[in-house]
């Protein structure tokens, strides 16, 4: 029910928005801009440039509003733009290798301790999840952190459901054999002691 | 239930994702088993993940840098409104090949099937000389515009003198020496008492037309003259 009504307020603001209510499309973005920056950036992991994207996201908006279809979400319409533009971007970065200056230097070792998991749990977590591999993760970014039901993000994906189901299953497995042993500390600390996540 | 079967359901009964007998089979399972128990605990932790990966915000000046990109973008398009109010017709090649080619085609055989001949324009102005104006050819005296003689075959220099004398004799009955004065509303006068047909200056103000205001009678002149 919460969901229609999300819905419902997406395409109330649309409309307004089709209109040509800029304070319609203002609110819309304050809607979207967090959601969509929080996927963005663990696909670019670059800050500045998946701002971009969220950005070029909101000008095609835009720039295409009437061209909305009413009959489907107006979170799946976003979420398709946005993830479309990050992949364009991502396969101009594979035509245009950019090769870091430390690796330059004959860093290696120290590039390879540093890609070792962090002792803190967050950390620990952003960077497990870095390490999957782009399909689960998008999956199970939209799916387990967006919270979106299954079927949107089989429309997103433009994949079979059960495909998705399979993509969240295989990320959340992962995650588990690389946090394994953060989240058992983390659990055995927590049975004894309620402590917030950021200072373990 | 095995193990094996439950930890592979194990995330998505974590995540409420499982219901009937299945969810069951796993309870009864997760009860007797501490192994599973344990990786429950592991993946019931996951759900820090999600506050964990919604830390990502954007800049302050998102709203503000967003919608003076829009600004720019809605003045760009008017401004190119301005110069195109009407989209140009798309050129559509699927359709504008076959009407191209048939063109050509066209062009070709035409040029092909015509004979030559009607293409020779130089020669078809030759054959039609005839008929093309012969202005040319006529001779107009620059002082005299009634002296118009044309250059035929049978022109003879007598037959000119004679239409001249004629041209003389006729005038000079018409309009004798001394019939105007300067005196009265004649816009061109005569010369008196030029006999001369080949006077120049008596043939230039032959086509005169004369016009005249209210009558005046002149009783010492009128009457007068040659007839």
């Amino acid at each position: 029910m919460a969901k229609e009504t999300e819905k419902d307020l997406d395409f109330k603001i649309m409309r307004s928005i089709q209109k040509g209510d800029m304070v319609a499309f203002n609110s819309m973005v304050d809607r979207y801009k967090d959601r969509l920056m929080n996927v963005i950036g663990r696909m670019l992991s670059s800050v500045e440039e998946a701002e971009d994207i969220v950005q070029e996201t909101f000008v095609r908006v835009y720039q295409h509003r009437q061209s909305f279809n009413f009959e489907h979400c107006f979170s799946t319409w976003i979420y398709t733009i946005a993830l479309n533009l990050a992949r364009n971007e991502l396969r101009k970065r594979k035509k245009f290798k950019h090769y870091d200056i430390t690796e330059m230097n004959g860093n290696e070792i120290e590039l390879a301790v540093e890609m070792k998991l962090p002792s803190r749990l967050p950390e620990a977590i952003k960077s497990a999840v870095s390490t999957l591999p782009d399909k689960y993760k998008i999956a199970f970014i939209l799916r387990d952190v967006q919270e979106l039901p299954y079927e949107e993000v089989a429309k997103i994906l433009s994949v079979p459901l059960g495909t998705v189901k399979s993509r969240v299953n295989r990320a959340r497995m992962m995650l588990r054999e690389k946090l394994q042993p953060k989240l058992e500390s983390y659990n055995a600390l927590s049975k004894s002691t309620l402590l917030p996540v950021s200072i373990l | 239930m095995r193990c094996r079967k439950v930890r592979y359901y194990l995330s998505a009964y974590c995540n409420d994702e499982i219901n009937g007998n299945v969810k069951i089979s796993i309870d009864e399972h997760l009860s007797g088993c501490a192994d599973c128990r344990k990786e429950e605990g592991v993946y019931r932790s996951l759900v820090l993940v999600k506050p964990v990966l919604s830390d990502m915000k954007v800049s302050i000046d998102f709203n503000n840098n967003l919608l003076n990109r829009i600004a720019n973008e809605r003045f760009k398009e008017t401004r190119t409104k301005a110069f195109f109010p009407n989209k140009p017709p798309k050129l559509i090649w699927s359709k504008a090949i076959p009407v191209v080619v048939t063109a050509c085609l066209i062009f070709v055989l035409g040029i092909m099937y015509i004979p030559s001949g009607e293409l020779d324009v130089t020669s078809k102005i030759t054959s039609n000389r005839s008929a093309l104006d012969d202005s040319y050819l006529t001779v107009q005296p620059t002082n005299n515009p009634n002296m118009t003689i044309r250059m035929n075959n049978d022109w003879s220099f007598e037959q000119v003198l004679a239409r001249t004398e004629r041209i003389n004799q006729i005038t000079k009955n018409m309009t004798p020496a001394g019939s105007f004065s300067s005196s009265g509303t004649q816009l061109a006068g005569i010369k008196r008492n030029v006999q001369a047909p080949y006077d120049v200056n008596y043939f230039r103000y032959r086509p005169v037309i004369r016009i005249y205001g209210t009558p005046q009678p002149n009783p010492v002149k009128e009457g007068l003259g040659d007839y």
